[in-house]
Protein backbone atom coordinates (compact mmCIF):
# COMPACT_ATOMS: atom_id res chain seq x y z
CA UNK A 1 0.00 0.00 0.00
CA UNK A 2 2.94 2.02 0.61
CA UNK A 3 4.38 1.78 -2.77
CA UNK A 4 1.29 2.25 -4.36
CA UNK A 5 0.84 5.20 -2.61
CA UNK A 6 4.65 6.40 -3.30
CA UNK A 7 3.63 5.78 -7.10
CA UNK A 8 0.97 8.06 -6.90
CA UNK A 9 2.88 10.66 -5.57
CA UNK A 10 5.59 10.14 -8.16
CA UNK A 11 3.70 10.14 -10.69
CA UNK A 12 2.07 13.38 -10.01
CA UNK A 13 5.90 14.44 -9.23
CA UNK A 14 6.63 13.97 -12.34
CA UNK A 15 4.34 16.62 -14.09
CA UNK A 16 6.87 18.65 -12.17
CA UNK A 17 9.91 16.70 -12.58
CA UNK A 18 9.33 16.48 -16.62
CA UNK A 19 9.48 20.30 -17.00
CA UNK A 20 8.88 21.33 -20.52
CA UNK A 21 8.49 18.20 -22.01
CA UNK A 22 5.79 17.78 -19.46
CA UNK A 23 4.39 20.78 -20.49
CA UNK A 24 4.60 20.51 -24.05
CA UNK A 25 2.58 16.94 -23.79
CA UNK A 26 -0.11 19.15 -22.39
CA UNK A 27 0.00 22.36 -25.25
CA UNK A 28 -0.08 19.68 -27.77
CA UNK A 29 -3.38 17.59 -25.82
CA UNK A 30 -4.64 21.17 -25.62
CA UNK A 31 -4.35 22.12 -29.29
CA UNK A 32 -5.25 18.66 -30.76
CA UNK A 33 -8.23 18.28 -28.62
CA UNK A 34 -9.50 21.79 -29.21
CA UNK A 35 -8.97 21.56 -32.76
CA UNK A 36 -11.17 18.00 -32.22
CA UNK A 37 -13.46 19.16 -30.41
CA UNK A 38 -14.64 22.44 -32.03
CA UNK A 39 -14.15 19.72 -35.40
CA UNK A 40 -16.79 17.52 -33.64
CA UNK A 41 -19.29 20.72 -32.85
CA UNK A 42 -19.19 22.17 -36.22
CA UNK A 43 -20.03 18.66 -37.62
CA UNK A 44 -22.74 17.83 -35.33
CA UNK A 45 -23.81 21.52 -36.29
CA UNK A 46 -24.05 20.98 -39.91
CA UNK A 47 -25.67 17.54 -39.61
CA UNK A 48 -28.11 18.84 -37.41
CA UNK A 49 -28.92 21.84 -39.97
CA UNK A 50 -29.28 19.39 -42.90
CA UNK A 51 -31.88 17.48 -40.52
CA UNK A 52 -33.77 19.90 -39.75
CA UNK A 53 -34.35 21.65 -43.18
CA UNK A 54 -35.41 17.71 -43.98
CA UNK A 55 -37.85 17.94 -40.93
CA UNK A 56 -39.44 21.03 -42.84
CA UNK A 57 -40.35 18.40 -46.07
CA UNK A 58 -43.71 17.76 -46.37
CA UNK A 59 -46.28 15.56 -48.65
CA UNK A 60 -49.41 17.67 -49.60
CA UNK A 61 -52.18 14.99 -51.11
CA UNK A 62 -55.07 17.06 -52.31
CA UNK A 63 -58.49 15.53 -52.70
CA UNK A 64 -60.40 15.38 -55.18
CA UNK A 65 -63.62 17.89 -54.59
CA UNK A 66 -66.02 15.22 -55.40
CA UNK A 67 -64.86 12.93 -52.50
CA UNK A 68 -67.59 11.60 -50.01
CA UNK A 69 -66.78 12.51 -46.50
CA UNK A 70 -66.78 8.71 -46.25
CA UNK A 71 -64.19 8.46 -48.38
CA UNK A 72 -62.19 10.65 -46.79
CA UNK A 73 -62.38 9.72 -43.62
CA UNK A 74 -61.58 5.96 -44.85
CA UNK A 75 -58.18 7.46 -46.61
CA UNK A 76 -57.83 9.32 -42.86
CA UNK A 77 -57.88 6.12 -41.38
CA UNK A 78 -55.47 4.22 -44.11
CA UNK A 79 -53.01 7.37 -43.15
CA UNK A 80 -52.93 6.86 -39.35
CA UNK A 81 -52.25 3.27 -39.69
CA UNK A 82 -48.88 4.07 -42.21
CA UNK A 83 -46.09 2.79 -40.19
CA UNK A 84 -43.85 5.66 -41.78
CA UNK A 85 -46.58 8.55 -41.30
CA UNK A 86 -45.34 10.90 -38.14
CA UNK A 87 -48.02 13.00 -38.10
CA UNK A 88 -50.85 14.24 -40.92
CA UNK A 89 -53.08 17.19 -40.70
CA UNK A 90 -56.45 17.44 -42.49
CA UNK A 91 -57.40 20.91 -44.92
CA UNK A 92 -60.67 21.50 -45.65
CA UNK A 93 -61.82 23.70 -48.78
CA UNK A 94 -62.57 26.61 -45.90
CA UNK A 95 -59.35 26.25 -44.40
CA UNK A 96 -57.30 26.03 -47.46
CA UNK A 97 -58.72 29.40 -48.51
CA UNK A 98 -57.89 30.80 -44.31
CA UNK A 99 -54.28 30.13 -45.69
CA UNK A 100 -54.13 31.36 -49.44
CA UNK A 101 -55.72 34.65 -47.08
CA UNK A 102 -52.87 34.18 -44.54
CA UNK A 103 -50.01 33.37 -47.25
CA UNK A 104 -51.06 35.98 -49.55
CA UNK A 105 -53.11 38.86 -47.94
CA UNK A 106 -55.78 38.55 -50.52
CA UNK A 107 -59.40 36.27 -50.01
CA UNK A 108 -60.14 33.98 -52.62
CA UNK A 109 -63.18 34.93 -52.88
CA UNK A 110 -62.77 38.50 -53.98
CA UNK A 111 -60.72 36.79 -56.27
CA UNK A 112 -62.37 34.72 -58.30
CA UNK A 113 -65.94 35.07 -56.85
CA UNK A 114 -65.42 30.99 -55.55
CA UNK A 115 -63.19 28.77 -53.88
CA UNK A 116 -60.66 26.25 -55.81
CA UNK A 117 -58.66 24.67 -53.48
CA UNK A 118 -59.07 21.40 -53.14
CA UNK A 119 -59.42 20.05 -50.02
CA UNK A 120 -56.18 17.97 -48.88
CA UNK A 121 -53.90 16.03 -46.01
CA UNK A 122 -50.41 17.45 -44.92
CA UNK A 123 -48.36 14.78 -44.03
CA UNK A 124 -44.68 14.74 -42.47
CA UNK A 125 -42.85 11.41 -42.38
CA UNK A 126 -40.64 9.48 -40.07
CA UNK A 127 -36.96 11.49 -39.82
CA UNK A 128 -35.95 7.65 -41.80
CA UNK A 129 -38.75 7.69 -44.41
CA UNK A 130 -37.29 11.45 -45.31
CA UNK A 131 -35.65 10.14 -48.32
CA UNK A 132 -36.66 9.78 -51.90
CA UNK A 133 -36.76 6.14 -52.38
CA UNK A 134 -39.12 5.54 -49.21
CA UNK A 135 -41.33 8.79 -50.67
CA UNK A 136 -41.75 7.72 -53.90
CA UNK A 137 -42.57 4.05 -52.50
CA UNK A 138 -45.47 5.88 -50.17
CA UNK A 139 -46.61 8.45 -52.57
CA UNK A 140 -46.90 5.28 -55.40
CA UNK A 141 -49.10 3.27 -53.00
CA UNK A 142 -50.96 6.07 -51.96
CA UNK A 143 -52.08 7.47 -55.17
CA UNK A 144 -54.24 4.20 -55.91
CA UNK A 145 -56.64 5.81 -53.56
CA UNK A 146 -59.68 6.91 -55.89
CA UNK A 147 -60.83 10.23 -53.13
CA UNK A 148 -56.62 11.24 -54.31
CA UNK A 149 -56.60 14.06 -57.06
CA UNK A 150 -52.77 14.61 -56.64
CA UNK A 151 -50.08 14.26 -54.80
CA UNK A 152 -47.08 17.10 -54.58
CA UNK A 153 -43.63 17.13 -52.47
CA UNK A 154 -40.82 19.01 -53.20
CA UNK A 155 -39.12 16.17 -55.36
CA UNK A 156 -35.48 18.71 -55.69
CA UNK A 157 -35.35 19.94 -53.03
CA UNK A 158 -34.97 15.94 -51.27
CA UNK A 159 -32.62 15.09 -54.41
CA UNK A 160 -30.34 18.04 -53.19
CA UNK A 161 -30.38 17.55 -49.79
CA UNK A 162 -29.64 14.12 -50.15
CA UNK A 163 -27.09 14.59 -52.06
CA UNK A 164 -25.74 17.06 -50.07
CA UNK A 165 -25.85 15.66 -47.12
CA UNK A 166 -23.96 12.68 -47.91
CA UNK A 167 -21.35 14.32 -49.07
CA UNK A 168 -21.19 16.59 -45.80
CA UNK A 169 -21.60 13.30 -43.78
CA UNK A 170 -18.49 11.53 -45.38
CA UNK A 171 -16.62 14.94 -45.28
CA UNK A 172 -17.28 15.79 -41.43
CA UNK A 173 -16.61 11.89 -41.15
CA UNK A 174 -13.48 11.46 -43.04
CA UNK A 175 -11.86 14.99 -41.52
CA UNK A 176 -13.44 14.06 -37.90
CA UNK A 177 -11.16 10.20 -38.35
CA UNK A 178 -8.35 12.29 -39.87
CA UNK A 179 -8.03 14.46 -36.64
CA UNK A 180 -8.62 11.67 -34.19
CA UNK A 181 -5.38 9.90 -36.28
CA UNK A 182 -3.29 13.33 -36.32
CA UNK A 183 -4.34 13.53 -32.37
CA UNK A 184 -3.27 10.13 -31.13
CA UNK A 185 -0.11 9.98 -33.40
CA UNK A 186 0.92 13.54 -32.08
CA UNK A 187 0.06 12.57 -28.21
CA UNK A 188 1.67 9.66 -28.59
CA UNK A 189 4.55 10.63 -29.78
CA UNK A 190 4.87 13.92 -27.78
CA UNK A 191 4.90 11.30 -24.80
CA UNK A 192 7.67 9.17 -26.21
CA UNK A 193 9.59 12.57 -26.26
CA UNK A 194 8.92 13.29 -22.89
CA UNK A 195 9.59 9.42 -21.69
CA UNK A 196 12.92 9.73 -24.05
CA UNK A 197 14.05 12.42 -22.62
CA UNK A 198 14.31 10.91 -19.18
CA UNK A 199 15.57 7.35 -20.20
CA UNK A 200 18.52 7.62 -17.79
CA UNK A 201 16.16 8.16 -14.99
CA UNK A 202 14.50 4.54 -16.06
CA UNK A 203 17.51 2.82 -17.14
CA UNK A 204 19.14 3.78 -13.45
CA UNK A 205 15.98 2.52 -11.56
CA UNK A 206 16.16 -0.59 -13.52
CA UNK A 207 19.56 -1.02 -12.22
CA UNK A 208 18.98 -0.34 -8.60
CA UNK A 209 16.35 -3.10 -8.59
CA UNK A 210 13.25 -1.07 -9.61
CA UNK A 211 10.94 -4.21 -11.55
CA UNK A 212 9.77 -2.76 -14.50
CA UNK A 213 5.64 -2.32 -12.83
CA UNK A 214 7.14 0.17 -10.38
CA UNK A 215 8.97 2.26 -13.15
CA UNK A 216 5.98 1.81 -15.16
CA UNK A 217 3.19 3.46 -12.95
CA UNK A 218 4.07 6.50 -12.50
CA UNK A 219 4.85 7.66 -16.46
CA UNK A 220 1.60 6.14 -16.56
CA UNK A 221 -0.13 8.10 -14.12
CA UNK A 222 1.72 11.11 -15.50
CA UNK A 223 0.91 10.67 -18.78
CA UNK A 224 -2.82 10.40 -17.43
CA UNK A 225 -2.36 13.80 -15.67
CA UNK A 226 -0.96 15.15 -18.68
CA UNK A 227 -4.01 13.92 -20.86
CA UNK A 228 -6.07 14.91 -18.69
CA UNK A 229 -4.75 18.50 -17.98
CA UNK A 230 -4.54 19.23 -22.08
CA UNK A 231 -8.32 18.23 -22.53
CA UNK A 232 -9.88 19.92 -19.30
CA UNK A 233 -7.86 23.49 -21.36
CA UNK A 234 -8.96 21.90 -24.45
CA UNK A 235 -12.65 22.14 -22.67
CA UNK A 236 -11.95 25.07 -21.29
CA UNK A 237 -11.24 26.84 -24.30
CA UNK A 238 -13.98 25.47 -26.35
CA UNK A 239 -16.40 26.64 -23.69
CA UNK A 240 -14.91 30.00 -23.91
CA UNK A 241 -15.18 30.25 -27.43
CA UNK A 242 -18.45 29.12 -27.52
CA UNK A 243 -19.40 31.43 -24.60
CA UNK A 244 -18.00 34.11 -26.80
CA UNK A 245 -19.43 33.33 -29.81
CA UNK A 246 -23.27 33.02 -28.49
CA UNK A 247 -22.91 36.13 -26.16
CA UNK A 248 -20.86 38.40 -27.67
CA UNK A 249 -20.48 37.70 -32.03
CA UNK A 250 -23.99 37.16 -32.42
CA UNK A 251 -24.15 40.40 -34.50
CA UNK A 252 -20.94 39.10 -36.84
CA UNK A 253 -22.06 35.37 -36.83
CA UNK A 254 -25.65 34.16 -36.18
CA UNK A 255 -24.84 30.59 -34.99
CA UNK A 256 -25.39 29.64 -31.41
CA UNK A 257 -23.13 26.59 -30.45
CA UNK A 258 -24.94 24.30 -27.82
CA UNK A 259 -22.80 22.50 -25.49
CA UNK A 260 -23.87 20.36 -22.82
CA UNK A 261 -21.61 18.11 -20.40
CA UNK A 262 -21.54 14.71 -22.15
CA UNK A 263 -18.99 16.82 -25.19
CA UNK A 264 -16.57 18.06 -22.19
CA UNK A 265 -16.97 14.74 -20.60
CA UNK A 266 -15.95 12.94 -23.98
CA UNK A 267 -13.10 15.53 -24.38
CA UNK A 268 -12.20 14.86 -20.95
CA UNK A 269 -12.49 11.32 -21.36
CA UNK A 270 -10.89 10.98 -24.56
CA UNK A 271 -7.57 13.15 -23.14
CA UNK A 272 -6.86 11.00 -20.14
CA UNK A 273 -6.94 7.57 -22.42
CA UNK A 274 -4.62 9.23 -24.75
CA UNK A 275 -2.34 9.98 -21.66
CA UNK A 276 -2.85 6.28 -20.48
CA UNK A 277 -2.24 4.57 -23.81
CA UNK A 278 0.36 7.25 -25.26
CA UNK A 279 2.74 6.53 -22.03
CA UNK A 280 2.03 2.43 -21.76
CA UNK A 281 3.09 2.37 -25.16
CA UNK A 282 5.81 5.05 -25.10
CA UNK A 283 7.54 3.51 -21.74
CA UNK A 284 7.18 -0.34 -23.34
CA UNK A 285 9.84 0.89 -25.33
CA UNK A 286 12.38 1.92 -22.40
CA UNK A 287 11.50 -1.41 -20.44
CA UNK B 1 28.91 -16.26 -2.68
CA UNK B 2 29.70 -15.33 -5.88
CA UNK B 3 30.84 -18.22 -8.25
CA UNK B 4 31.77 -18.15 -11.60
CA UNK B 5 32.50 -21.38 -13.72
CA UNK B 6 34.11 -21.20 -17.50
CA UNK B 7 32.16 -18.44 -18.07
CA UNK B 8 32.04 -16.87 -21.70
CA UNK B 9 30.32 -13.72 -22.24
CA UNK B 10 31.27 -11.72 -25.49
CA UNK B 11 29.06 -9.11 -27.49
CA UNK B 12 30.65 -9.32 -31.50
CA UNK B 13 34.19 -8.80 -32.28
CA UNK B 14 34.13 -4.92 -31.71
CA UNK B 15 33.23 -5.11 -28.10
CA UNK B 16 34.89 -6.20 -24.87
CA UNK B 17 33.70 -9.25 -23.54
CA UNK B 18 35.30 -12.23 -21.25
CA UNK B 19 36.45 -15.91 -21.74
CA UNK B 20 37.29 -18.69 -19.53
CA UNK B 21 36.65 -17.16 -16.12
CA UNK B 22 36.70 -19.35 -13.42
CA UNK B 23 36.08 -17.21 -10.04
CA UNK B 24 35.54 -17.43 -6.88
CA UNK B 25 34.13 -14.28 -3.86
CA UNK B 26 33.60 -14.60 -0.84
CA UNK B 27 31.29 -13.01 1.57
CA UNK B 28 33.78 -10.26 3.08
CA UNK B 29 36.51 -10.06 0.22
CA UNK B 30 37.68 -6.73 -1.03
CA UNK B 31 38.44 -7.37 -4.96
CA UNK B 32 40.13 -5.08 -7.10
CA UNK B 33 39.52 -6.14 -10.83
CA UNK B 34 42.54 -4.59 -12.36
CA UNK B 35 43.36 -4.05 -16.32
CA UNK B 36 43.15 -1.29 -19.33
CA UNK B 37 40.29 -0.19 -21.21
CA UNK B 38 38.60 -3.15 -22.95
CA UNK B 39 39.92 -6.02 -20.63
CA UNK B 40 36.46 -7.16 -19.47
CA UNK B 41 36.33 -5.84 -16.02
CA UNK B 42 32.59 -3.57 -16.82
CA UNK B 43 31.32 -7.28 -18.16
CA UNK B 44 32.50 -9.11 -14.95
CA UNK B 45 30.16 -6.44 -12.87
CA UNK B 46 27.43 -6.80 -15.54
CA UNK B 47 27.42 -10.27 -15.48
CA UNK B 48 27.36 -10.20 -11.96
CA UNK B 49 24.01 -8.41 -11.87
CA UNK B 50 22.74 -10.29 -14.77
CA UNK B 51 22.97 -7.01 -17.13
CA UNK B 52 24.58 -9.60 -19.88
CA UNK B 53 23.98 -13.41 -19.17
CA UNK B 54 27.17 -15.80 -19.90
CA UNK B 55 27.17 -17.49 -23.75
CA UNK B 56 29.09 -20.52 -21.77
CA UNK B 57 29.00 -21.41 -18.47
CA UNK B 58 27.37 -20.57 -15.35
CA UNK B 59 28.00 -17.08 -12.57
CA UNK B 60 26.38 -17.89 -9.44
CA UNK B 61 24.99 -15.44 -6.70
CA UNK B 62 23.95 -16.88 -3.81
CA UNK B 63 20.74 -18.76 -4.96
CA UNK B 64 20.77 -17.01 -8.29
CA UNK B 65 22.27 -18.57 -11.45
CA UNK B 66 22.16 -17.56 -14.06
CA UNK B 67 21.53 -20.44 -16.26
CA UNK B 68 18.02 -20.81 -14.48
CA UNK B 69 17.22 -17.16 -13.71
CA UNK B 70 13.82 -15.93 -14.92
CA UNK B 71 13.53 -11.91 -16.08
CA UNK B 72 10.99 -11.42 -13.30
CA UNK B 73 13.99 -12.56 -10.42
CA UNK B 74 16.92 -9.84 -12.02
CA UNK B 75 15.35 -6.95 -10.28
CA UNK B 76 14.95 -9.21 -6.86
CA UNK B 77 18.69 -9.89 -7.53
CA UNK B 78 19.81 -6.45 -7.67
CA UNK B 79 17.91 -5.31 -4.94
CA UNK B 80 20.80 -7.53 -2.65
CA UNK B 81 23.53 -5.87 -4.78
CA UNK B 82 24.94 -2.42 -4.20
CA UNK B 83 25.93 -0.31 -7.62
CA UNK B 84 27.78 2.00 -7.80
CA UNK B 85 29.31 3.88 -11.36
CA UNK B 86 31.70 6.13 -13.32
CA UNK B 87 29.21 8.48 -14.26
CA UNK B 88 27.26 8.02 -10.46
CA UNK B 89 23.61 7.29 -12.00
CA UNK B 90 21.76 9.56 -9.72
CA UNK B 91 18.94 10.68 -10.62
CA UNK B 92 19.03 14.78 -11.57
CA UNK B 93 15.55 15.52 -10.87
CA UNK B 94 15.70 14.20 -7.26
CA UNK B 95 17.30 15.46 -3.94
CA UNK B 96 20.08 13.40 -2.17
CA UNK B 97 17.49 12.48 -0.10
CA UNK B 98 15.51 11.10 -2.49
CA UNK B 99 18.33 9.68 -4.72
CA UNK B 100 18.87 7.49 -1.57
CA UNK B 101 15.42 6.74 -0.33
CA UNK B 102 14.35 5.11 -3.97
CA UNK B 103 16.14 2.49 -2.92
CA UNK B 104 14.09 1.08 -0.37
CA UNK B 105 10.82 2.09 -1.72
CA UNK B 106 11.99 -0.41 -4.38
CA UNK B 107 11.83 -2.98 -1.44
CA UNK B 108 8.82 -1.95 -0.20
CA UNK B 109 10.08 -0.65 3.10
CA UNK B 110 8.00 1.54 5.23
CA UNK B 111 7.81 5.51 4.91
CA UNK B 112 8.81 6.19 8.62
CA UNK B 113 11.67 3.32 8.54
CA UNK B 114 12.84 4.64 5.00
CA UNK B 115 13.28 8.60 7.18
CA UNK B 116 14.96 7.13 9.58
CA UNK B 117 17.34 5.00 8.12
CA UNK B 118 18.01 7.77 4.63
CA UNK B 119 19.03 10.13 7.55
CA UNK B 120 20.88 7.63 9.50
CA UNK B 121 23.07 6.81 6.19
CA UNK B 122 23.71 10.29 5.04
CA UNK B 123 25.07 11.62 8.58
CA UNK B 124 27.27 8.24 8.65
CA UNK B 125 28.75 9.78 5.55
CA UNK B 126 28.94 13.44 6.30
CA UNK B 127 25.67 14.39 3.81
CA UNK B 128 23.67 15.21 6.46
CA UNK B 129 23.51 18.88 5.15
CA UNK B 130 23.46 17.94 1.74
CA UNK B 131 19.97 16.12 2.16
CA UNK B 132 17.72 18.67 0.30
CA UNK B 133 20.75 18.95 -2.53
CA UNK B 134 20.28 18.67 -6.58
CA UNK B 135 22.68 15.82 -7.66
CA UNK B 136 23.59 19.25 -9.78
CA UNK B 137 24.91 21.22 -6.62
CA UNK B 138 26.74 18.52 -5.16
CA UNK B 139 30.79 17.91 -5.77
CA UNK B 140 32.12 14.72 -7.85
CA UNK B 141 33.32 13.22 -4.10
CA UNK B 142 29.56 14.18 -2.55
CA UNK B 143 28.05 12.45 -5.69
CA UNK B 144 29.71 9.55 -5.38
CA UNK B 145 28.99 9.49 -1.61
CA UNK B 146 25.74 9.71 -2.24
CA UNK B 147 25.64 6.59 -4.62
CA UNK B 148 27.25 4.59 -2.17
CA UNK B 149 24.54 5.38 0.31
CA UNK B 150 21.87 4.70 -1.99
CA UNK B 151 24.39 1.65 -2.39
CA UNK B 152 24.44 0.67 1.10
CA UNK B 153 20.97 1.90 2.14
CA UNK B 154 19.37 -1.41 1.14
CA UNK B 155 22.30 -4.01 3.21
CA UNK B 156 23.22 -5.52 -0.22
CA UNK B 157 25.45 -8.62 0.13
CA UNK B 158 27.82 -7.08 -2.25
CA UNK B 159 29.27 -3.40 -3.69
CA UNK B 160 30.15 -3.36 -6.89
CA UNK B 161 31.67 -0.45 -8.16
CA UNK B 162 32.78 0.09 -11.60
CA UNK B 163 35.53 2.68 -11.84
CA UNK B 164 34.13 4.55 -8.68
CA UNK B 165 37.08 7.56 -9.13
CA UNK B 166 37.34 7.94 -12.85
CA UNK B 167 35.45 11.08 -12.87
CA UNK B 168 37.26 12.31 -8.95
CA UNK B 169 40.05 13.96 -8.18
CA UNK B 170 42.54 12.27 -6.31
CA UNK B 171 41.44 13.37 -2.21
CA UNK B 172 37.79 12.44 -3.29
CA UNK B 173 39.36 9.63 -4.79
CA UNK B 174 40.96 8.07 -1.92
CA UNK B 175 37.93 9.34 0.13
CA UNK B 176 35.53 6.96 -1.94
CA UNK B 177 38.33 3.97 -1.83
CA UNK B 178 38.73 4.55 1.98
CA UNK B 179 34.68 4.16 2.21
CA UNK B 180 34.38 1.38 0.53
CA UNK B 181 36.95 -0.21 2.17
CA UNK B 182 35.52 0.74 5.50
CA UNK B 183 32.34 -1.02 4.36
CA UNK B 184 34.33 -3.85 3.72
CA UNK B 185 35.48 -4.34 6.98
CA UNK B 186 32.13 -4.44 7.84
CA UNK B 187 32.18 -8.13 6.64
CA UNK B 188 30.38 -6.86 3.24
CA UNK B 189 31.81 -7.91 0.13
CA UNK B 190 33.32 -5.14 -2.48
CA UNK B 191 34.42 -5.38 -5.88
CA UNK B 192 35.79 -2.89 -7.36
CA UNK B 193 36.77 -2.73 -11.14
CA UNK B 194 39.30 -0.10 -11.55
CA UNK B 195 42.54 0.97 -14.11
CA UNK B 196 44.00 2.75 -11.31
CA UNK B 197 47.11 1.14 -9.59
CA UNK B 198 47.79 3.44 -7.09
CA UNK B 199 44.01 3.09 -5.44
CA UNK B 200 44.74 -0.74 -5.49
CA UNK B 201 47.58 -0.25 -2.73
CA UNK B 202 45.40 1.78 -0.41
CA UNK B 203 43.38 -1.13 0.60
CA UNK B 204 46.75 -4.17 1.61
CA UNK B 205 44.73 -7.11 2.19
CA UNK B 206 42.23 -6.29 -1.01
CA UNK B 207 42.64 -9.41 -4.15
CA UNK B 208 43.79 -8.04 -7.42
CA UNK B 209 42.18 -10.27 -10.21
CA UNK B 210 44.00 -8.99 -12.90
CA UNK B 211 42.51 -9.06 -16.72
CA UNK B 212 44.01 -8.70 -20.26
CA UNK B 213 41.25 -9.24 -23.31
CA UNK B 214 38.61 -10.99 -21.30
CA UNK B 215 41.03 -12.90 -19.51
CA UNK B 216 42.26 -13.58 -15.89
CA UNK B 217 45.89 -12.99 -16.44
CA UNK B 218 46.56 -13.32 -12.48
CA UNK B 219 44.73 -13.41 -9.29
CA UNK B 220 46.85 -12.54 -5.82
Amino acid sequence: MIVVWFLIKEGFKGLVRSKFAGAFTILIVWITLTILGLGYIIGRDTINAVNSLKAQFDINIFIRESASQEKIQDFADHLKALEEVEDFTFISKDKAAQKFQKEFGKDIYSVLDYNPLPPSFNLQLKPIYRNLASVESITSDLSEFSVIDEIKYKKNFLVMLEKYQRVILYIITGAFLLLCFISIILISNTIKMAIFSRRNTISTLKLIGATNNFIRAPFIIEGVLQGFLGASLASGMIYGLAYLLNNHLQSVVQYTVELNLPIFAVIVSFGSVMGLLGSIRAIRKFL
Amino acid sequence: MINFQNVACTFGSQDAGVKNINLNIGEDDFVFLVGPNGAGKSTLLRLIYMDCLPDDGLVQIKNYRSDKIREKDIPKLRRQIGMIFQDFKLLDDRNVYQNVAISLYISHHKTRKIKNEVHEKLNQLNLGHRVHYKPDNLSGGEKQMVAIARALIKDPIVILADEPTGDLDPRASIEVIDQLHKINQENKAVIVATHDYNLVKRVPDARIISLKDGQITSMI
